[in-house]
Order: structure tokens, then sequence, then C-alpha cells
């Protein structure tokens, strides 16, 4: 699955969103600095990860949605609370499941501005 | 190991309206071309799988009411099938309709010509003849010594749009013998369609209330092999739907369960039931469902439904999925609607994902235990299944539908017209048909007839149990 991080970063990259590596339980995340654009949370910079380890991305979206500090969106599924460094972090099973399949262009913009930014709508 | 070939539609289209071009204009004056193949390797057999023709160009061949190929025209075939990464066959065609032997320049030409440079592409040599009538038949070259042995194929197999043509080698599958228990079935859609029905294997993935009534139809019709694939064992709330099921079977496989009920209610004279108690996911179940000829899916979950999907457009077997949906309204308890869907998957009709059946989201949430997660179905990212209400006369109309959909692909005359899906409505008593097509940029297109260059990466994998 090191192509499809690598492809994931220079998604996020060319978005203008610096990204850093780690390991964790769900595989090697990608994770990038992250504001919050609306919900009760709106304007809390947190950090943002995913990891994807089902299939070659783009075709499987990214399926883990990785929030330090961690921030429960109450939808449930597979969670998972873990330490990375000094940090806390919260894995949720997240994947788009709903829209990805039908997008004409699959691209992490899409996977930000249509998945994540629902994610915490009412968090 | 068996060798079968399978092509798709397009494939055959092409090269039978090359190689029967003189013929089909009255000329009897045969042709030649070639073709690349991939192989795809269940766990009994290995089809050469066809997708692309290279024809010949000018100068390519000679035509002296035989033909023969030009070394510039093999090189060019053998440079493109190693471009490929892909194995080389040579096609040409007879004037005579049926299963075709070699005659002795042909055998010259395959073996002692073509055999060899072949081999640079790490795939035996595929010699493939078409009769007259259309008609395929097969052979490899196989082994190290100077001269290669021939291995005769089993059957060729034309994954069409509207029809799916078999070509049996009838000596290394005898057609079976008509037989009285089967009068009728022989009486209604004829000896050549029985023969076909009976020779195919045909898979079954989901065992449930929908998969046994297709089992027990296979079995009534004469079907001669079947392959029953279901990890899940008998359980009492199974009982109201499950044809076979009593309190006493309750624990048992449903695969071992739904063997025991068609060996007794067969009617082919030797049939055959392999059953298989695993996820189709797991590698052996995986490669049984790649050595049938047709597969029924009755399953509801996403991961089954990605591989068949797999199955289906990259080693060529035609996926038959049905689903019944049944919608509550739980203020009044009671039931809203309900409707029941069959479609049939090959290269040529739309794929379950475009046509909405699962997403590649909803496999990793079964993948990771999400999907039986009540709370997470309720959310939009997540569209998960409807829900597993079902009674046993929705079961039956699901199961019909299928098999209904599988006899007119199988056995109905090309003029009827094409059903890729049917959707019955319970509360209007109105079945639509739908022939939509996948999406440009569907996923599965680049996989058609890839065969074991393709396959998800999850496979094997452990998944949660299901609730």
């Amino acid at each position: 699955m090191t192509d499809n991080n690598a492809k994931i970063r220079a998604e996020l990259e060319g978005l203008g969103l610096p990204t850093f590596e780690f390991e964790s339980p769900q595989g090697t995340t990608v994770a990038f600095d992250y504001r919050i654009p609306h919900g009760p949370r709106e304007g809390e910079q947190i950090k943002v990860g995913v990891s994807n380890p089902d299939g070659d991305y783009p075709e499987y979206p990214p399926h883990w949605v990785h929030v330090s500090p961690p921030i429960d969106d109450g939808r449930g599924g597979s969670t998972q609370v873990y330490t990375h460094g000094d940090q806390q972090w919260l894995a949720m099973s997240r994947p788009p499941a709903d829209f990805w399949d039908l997008l004409p262009t699959k691209h992490m913009s899409a996977f930000i501005d249509l998945h994540l930014a629902r994610i915490w709508k009412d968090a | 190991m068996k060798f079968e070939v399978a092509l798709t539609g397009d494939a055959d289209r092409t090269a039978t309206d090359h190689l029967l071009q003189h013929f089909n204009s009255g000329k009897l004056q045969e042709d030649i071309c070639f073709a690349i193949w991939r192989p795809s390797t269940g766990r009994d057999r290995q089809t050469a799988l066809i997708d692309e023709i290279i024809l010949p160009r000018r100068g390519d061949r000679q035509l002296h009411r035989n033909a023969s190929f030009e070394s510039a025209f093999a090189t060019r075939a053998v440079r493109r099938a190693c471009d490929a990464g892909a194995g080389l066959a040579i096609m040409h065609s007879h004037l005579r309709p049926g299963w075709q032997n070699l005659s002795r320049p042909d055998r010259a030409a395959e073996r002692d010509v073509l055999a060899r440079p072949a081999k640079a592409t790490g795939l035996p040599l595929l010699g493939m003849t078409v009769g007259s009538d259309g008609f395929w038949s097969a052979r490899v070259w196989l082994g190290k010594r100077p001269v290669p042995d021939i291995r005769w194929c089993a059957k060729v197999r034309v994954v069409g749009d509207k029809t799916y043509a078999i070509y049996f080698n009838d000596r290394l599958v005898p057609p079976h013998p008509r037989r009285e228990v089967l009068r009728r079935t022989f009486d209604t859609w004829g000896t050549e369609v029985q023969n076909k029905l009976a020779r195919m294997r045909i898979g079954i993935v989901g065992l449930g209330s929908v998969g046994c009534i297709i089992a027990e139809t296979m079995a009534r019709i004469g079907i001669g092999t079947l392959t029953l694939i279901d990890p899940d064992r008998v359980e009492s709330h199974n009982l109201d739907r499950l044809i076979y099921g009593t309190e006493d079977n309750v624990g048992e496989e449903k695969v071992a369960l739904a063997k025991l009920n068609v060996q007794r209610h067969a009617t082919a004279s030797k049939p055959v039931i392999d059953a298989i108690p695993l996820s189709v996911h797991e590698t052996r179940a995986y490669r049984a469902a790649i050595d049938c000829d047709l597969i029924f899916s009755c399953v509801d979950r996403p991961v089954a439904r990605d591989i068949l999907n797999f199955v289906a457009n990259a080693h060529l077997v035609p996926v038959i999925d049905c689903g019944v949906a049944v919608y509550r309204d739980s203020n009044r308890d009671t039931l809203s609607a309900a409707h029941w869907r069959s479609h049939i998957i090959t290269p040529n009709h739309q794929c379950l994902r475009c046509n909405r059946q699962y997403s590649t989201g909803m496999v990793s949430a079964e993948l990771d235990g999400s999907l039986d997660d009540p709370s997470y179905l309720q959310t939009p990212t997540v569209p998960g299944p409807a829900g597993n209400q079902n009674v046993f006369p929705f079961s039956l109309g699901a199961a019909s539908a299928a098999v209904n959909l599988m006899v007119r692909y199988v056995a109905g005359p090309d003029w009827w017209p094409s059903v890729g899906q049917q959707d019955y409505q319970l509360a209007t008593g109105r079945t639509r048909v739908i022939n939509d097509q996948c999406i440009i940029h569907c996923a599965m297109r680049p996989r058609r007839a890839r065969g074991d260059g393709q396959q998800p990466s999850y496979l094997g994998h452990q998944i949660p149990k299901h609730r």
C-alpha cells in the first residue's frame, strides 16, 4: 500500500496541506493539520489522518479517519483510541460508502470537501 | 487440471467476422488470425481468457483455400502477447460445422512452427478453430520436450451480451443421456439446451432462503455439477424460509444440508455436488467459484458481492445476483413495500458497483466489522443493507427471477430482447426491465478478462463474523 499513501500524500500536498506519515494500528497513516469547518467545534485546529488498507487508492477510498485529539462523532462502528508519540489519537471506520464509487474523478479534495467536512457536523 | 477457453462477446464477434468472412459470402476459403490470452486459474481448471484479437494486415497471410501466416505476422503477435504479459493464441477457420480436430498441416503449423516462439510469452500456445457454424474448438500445447504435447480443451465459452454460448468437446464432456425423469424438461427446451445445461458447472454462493430454492431448481432441471459455497450454519430464525431446514438441522452447515437434499432430488444421472463451508473471499472458495460456468450470487454482504463482481468481469464467469428488499412501517408494525431484483453481471452488463448493490466503502465497513453496528448504518456515509427482513414468498419470487434470467441467457434464442436486470415491485405488481450500463469510469472495465492478474487485495483475510 506504499504507492497508495504516496498518491494520497501527493494529492493532499497539492491542496496545500503539508503531510506526515506514521504507523498506527490501522496501517500507515497519512496525517495533516485540519481546521474543523463547521458545527459545534467550528474553527478548532486538530490533526487528521487517513489510512487505506483495503485496496488500491483511489479505487478504494481511505477507510480509517484518525483524529487527534480524539473527537468521536458518535456514529458508531469500529473505533480505537491509541497513542502515537505523546498524543492520543482516535481511529474511526468512516469510508465514504455513499458517493465515492460514482465520482468521475476520485481525489482527496472530494474526500475532504464532501466527506470529512460532514463528519464533524454534529460532533 | 482441465483446460478451457472463454472469450468475451466482442472478441468472438471480431474473430468470427474475420475468420468466416469468406465462407459467409459463399466462398470455400478458410482464414487465420492471432489473439492474446490471459490465465484464469481455479481449483480444477485453467481457463484461457480472450478479449483481444490480432487481425492480419495486408501481406500478413496467404489464402489458398487453406490459410497460412507469414513469419512477420507471427512475430508481431508474439511481441504483442509479450508486451501485454499474456499468452499467444492462433485462430483459424474450418469449412465444416461443430468441434474440429486438427488436420496434419494445422498440427504442423501449431506444434512445429508456433509452439516454440510462443514460449517467449511464458505461457503455452493456444490453438483454436472455428467451424462454419461459429462453433469453437481449442487445445493447448504443453510440455518442455522438443515436441510439445497437445491437450484438448473441455469447452469454449463465449460470454456475450444477450446469449451465453458454450461449445463442448463431446469426447471429454460427453452429453448426458436422455432420461425419463427429465422427459418434460427435454421436451420443453430441447435436447441441445438440456445437454448444455446438464454439462455446466453452476455455483451458488449463499445457501440461505433464495440460494436453497435455486439449488433445488438446479437439481430438478438436471444440472450435473453444482458448487455450493456458504460459511454459515442453520439457525432457528432461518426455518421460516429455508426449504431444507427443520428444527433437527439447527447448527448444521447450510452447504451440507443443501448438498444432502440436492443429491436426493437431483434428476441428473450422476450429480456431482461440491459443498464448501467457507466464505467466497477465502482462497479455496474463491478458486472453486472461478471453476464455475455461471454463479448465482445469493448474498447480501458487500465483500462477497465485491469478490463476485471481480469473478464476473476479470474471470468471465457470468454471475446472476439477486436480492429482496423489504420496507417496514415501524410505527404501525406492518409491511410498507417490498421488491426483489435479479441482475446478470458480465463484462457486457452493468457491474454490481455501478448498479449500487454495494460500494467499496461498504466493503471497508464489513472488513472491520462496522457493518453490523445498527447505529453506524443509520449514518449517511454508509448506506447499509435494508435489513434482514424477508419472508418465504419473497424469496421464491427472487429465486424465480434469478433462475429465469439464467434460462434466458443460457437457453434463449437470439431474437429475444436483452434483459440485464429485472425489478419486481410488490405494491404495483410490475416488473421493470433495466438495461443500464456501467458508468464511464467504472473500475471493472479495465479488469475485463484480466484473469489471475486481478483480485481483491483482501482475498483470504480474516473478516469479523457478522451477527
